[in-house]
């Protein structure tokens, strides 16, 4: 199968620190692949570079062929990172929050519908006319994907998605994740859950000092 | 209590500290030389603060001329219950709306939650505070008095007469912002006990607003309200006696009382106040002096806007036809309109009036100070909605909104806002003051969009991304500035000592480069953040 997501000799350094060593990977399509160590071990940095969040020392990402740097907004348009905690624009209520990220990736098709079921699914409906920024981690964290869901994507990163979530919504989480799949989303996802690698994952890597290797 | 009394006097040496800091006076340095500084700093900052004083009380001589030229000391009674009186009822207000007595979250956790007698918190919290809220009602009052001085002692002026002048109305008014700053901690105290049963004494404020306004008037017109003579003596005696020539013993005495007595309302009604809710109350407020204090301005503006928009708003919806970097637009109308500041238009009103001003400069020094004056000003409100979207950057980066695009919407409300203002400057002058300065109509778009791309350039070349996921974006720097001021003024100084056509065609093109290169560098700078 094709890859999706490919991460060419990606580093990064801090001064002299080298939080990640050179990492070359191939992600396919449609599979969850799992990324597990210790804290501090890089998985942050690793999703962060691979979204473009934070810039890679040397190296190079690209999803479907499209470049994080020489093609950035067909890259943003396949890839969507859910970092463990989010962070929200002040003035804007968490309805107003999916309304700007679906216009902005052109996702008007049925927005209404689709914002309330998916608020709904994630238990934010209530809390769609309050400012995000007073929400509980798990809460924010929901906000996360929600604001990833309401978005066309194909690559989805999650940083420790399940780190702040009730055993409700981690069951929610896992059932979203295996839909994805079937619609042969390809998923990159850092966790410390053991039984969460389990059942979902088809590929594990371990991060450890920087360095990943498959499990 | 001892430990509570321990506490509250290492929170006030502190404040002390923090205040000898900005001078460089170490207080661990127990040298002779140390000391010596120590004594040199309170003579030069007694001799500097008595001559912005007298500065400051010629423009107040001016003032009392204006309201009684007859009677300056009448015009200082005015100026002083209106001042005072002004204090009283933002004070008042203030205390109404949230606890005057204020703890911090430590405070909040240590103190608030300990079996201890309340009264004596209250009292011991009450020192700084009052310190720090008489100190410029002192200095106000200082001035008004030396202003009295000013217009009584024109022809001969004495030191010791001037300071004597002063320090009376210091003596006297010292008691009565003593009582009136004790009522209003009573007056937070009783809202703390209970909020429903305590909603009348909000009325106090607005009975204070008319005996105040009540005062003033008697005073203007120098009428006699029978109601408020007082043996022999007019009720506003208390007052008066801090500007007037006369025996000072009975109104110190009755100002003194009064002060007492507030003190003693005070610590009567101290014992019944909630410290968990008025913990609760003023907890943020104590973080917000300390980021404002330490220069964290980002975080305590983010406090304030958190504060100011409370926890939820009804949504807006937006038309579907407003779709990618478009979105970006109605996103800042949104942000603008929830966290409006009327400050802002300040910064609108400097745009129009250097317009309007600039023709009646002729002098080239002095243009170039004017433009880089305002080039700083405007570099400054460019990047807000900049800076407020880099803190979002999660949101922010995965946008698939191209650099240029996204720093084109992000920068234009500023850049199209100013060229309106200044074109209606340009109407204003031409119409009003029949001025019109075609050369400069022609390079004032070139030099707002220099000025306000070199700004975005200055702050996202100085973002890094570990701090922007934080939420923390970088403000204009000094290069940023000096920058802004050298591509402002070089067309300005073209346009100022060149002649013929390429007086205007120079500085035009000239203005019009700068805002292209600046644009491209933030664009550059924005795709590589880190690099």
């Amino acid at each position: 199968m094709a890859a999706k997501l490919f991460v060419c000799e990606l580093s990064k350094k801090y001064d002299a620190f080298l939080a990640l060593a050179p990492i070359t990977i191939q992600i396919e399509t449609g599979k969850i692949t799992t990324i597990s160590g210790p804290n501090g071990s890089g998985k942050t940095t690793f999703l962060s570079c691979i979204s473009g969040l934070v810039c890679p020392s040397e190296g190079t990402v690209s999803v479907d062929g499209f470049d994080l740097y020489e093609n950035e907004v067909e890259f943003h348009r396949r890839l969507v990172f859910v970092p463990d905690v989010p962070r929200f624009y002040l003035e804007l209520t968490a309805w107003e929050h999916l309304q700007f990220v679906a216009m902005a990736n052109d996702a008007v098709e049925d927005f209404d519908r689709r914002a309330e079921d998916l608020l709904k699914k994630l238990d934010l409906w209530e809390a769609r006319n309050l400012f995000p920024h007073n929400f509980s981690r798990g809460m924010r964290l929901k906000m996360g994907l929600a604001l990833a869901l309401i978005r066309p994507f194909s690559v989805l990163l999650l940083d420790e998605p399940t780190s702040a979530l009730d055993t409700a919504g981690t069951e929610l989480l896992i059932s979203e994740l295996i839909r994805l799949r079937q619609e042969e989303v390809t998923i990159l996802l850092s966790t410390h859950d053991d039984a969460l690698k389990t059942r979902l994952g088809d590929h594990h890597l371990k991060i450890d000092n920087g360095s990943i290797e498959l499990e | 209590m001892n430990a509570v009394h321990w506490l509250r006097k290492r929170i006030e040496e502190w404040e002390l500290i923090y205040w000898l800091s900005i001078v460089a006076y170490d207080k661990d340095d127990h040298s002779f030389n140390n000391r010596v500084y120590l004594i040199y700093l309170f003579l030069f900052f007694s001799a500097w603060t008595f001559m912005v004083l007298i500065f400051f009380a010629q423009c107040g001589a001016t003032v009392l001329g204006l309201i009684n030229a007859a009677d300056p000391v009448r015009g200082a009674v005015v100026l002083e219950i209106l001042f005072l009186g002004l204090w009283n009822l933002a004070s008042c207000w203030k205390a109404m709306k949230k606890s005057p007595v204020v703890f911090s979250k430590q405070d909040a956790a240590l103190i608030c939650q300990m079996p201890i007698n309340h009264r004596q918190v209250v009292m011991r919290w009450f020192f700084l505070p009052w310190l720090k809220s008489a100190f410029p009602i002192w200095l106000l009052t200082m001035v008004i008095g030396f202003s009295v001085a000013e217009v009584a002692m024109a022809d001969s002026l004495a030191v010791n007469t001037y300071l004597v002048y002063g320090f009376r109305a210091w003596i006297v008014i010292l008691p009565l912002h003593l009582a009136l700053f004790s009522l209003q901690w009573v007056l937070g105290i009783l809202r703390l006990r209970n909020d429903l049963k305590f909603r009348w004494l909000r009325w106090i404020v607005i009975l204070l607003t008319a005996l105040m306004l009540v005062l003033l008037l008697i005073t203007v017109f120098n009428g006699s309200f029978p109601v408020l003579n007082f043996s022999g003596k007019n009720f506003l005696f208390p007052v008066t006696a801090a500007f007037e020539r006369s025996s000072l013993a009975f109104p110190l005495s009755v100002n003194w009382i009064a002060a007492f007595i507030a003190l003693g309302i005070l610590f009567w009604v101290s014992n019944s106040i909630s410290l968990t809710r008025a913990a609760q109350e003023t907890q943020e407020e104590e973080i917000l002096n300390q980021a404002a204090r330490f220069g964290l301005n980002s975080y305590a503006e983010e406090l304030k806007t958190r504060q100011k928009l409370g926890v939820s708003h009804r949504s807006s919806h937006l038309p579907k036809s407003i779709i990618r970097d478009r979105v970006l637009v109605w996103k800042g109308l949104i942000q603008t309109k929830r966290n409006w500041k009327w400050s802002s238009l300040m910064d609108w009103f400097t745009t129009f009036s250097i317009v309007v001003g600039f023709p009646f400069i002729a002098d080239v020094g002095n243009r170039a100070f004017i433009i880089a004056f305002w080039s700083i000003r405007l570099g400054k409100m460019a990047v807000k909605r900049l800076r407020n979207d880099l803190t979002c950057w999660q949101i922010v980066r995965q946008l698939p909104i191209s650099a240029n695009r996204f720093l084109f919407w992000e920068l234009s409300p500023t850049f199209f806002l100013s060229i309106i203002i200044s074109l209606l400057g340009m109407v204003f002058s031409t119409l009003v003051v029949k001025s019109f300065d075609p050369g400069f109509t022609l390079i004032i778009p070139g030099i707002i969009a220099a000025v306000v791309n070199t700004a975005a350039y200055d702050v996202i070349r100085r973002a890094k991304s570990d701090y922007l996921l934080n939420g923390m974006a970088p403000d204009i720097s000094a290069v940023g500035y000096a920058l802004g001021a050298i591509v402002a003024v070089f067309p300005v100084f073209l346009y100022s000592v060149l002649s013929g056509i390429l007086r205007f065609i120079l500085p035009f093109i000239a203005s019009v480069i700068l805002g292209l290169a600046a644009f491209n560098k933030a664009v550059r700078s924005y795709r590589t953040i880190d690099k």
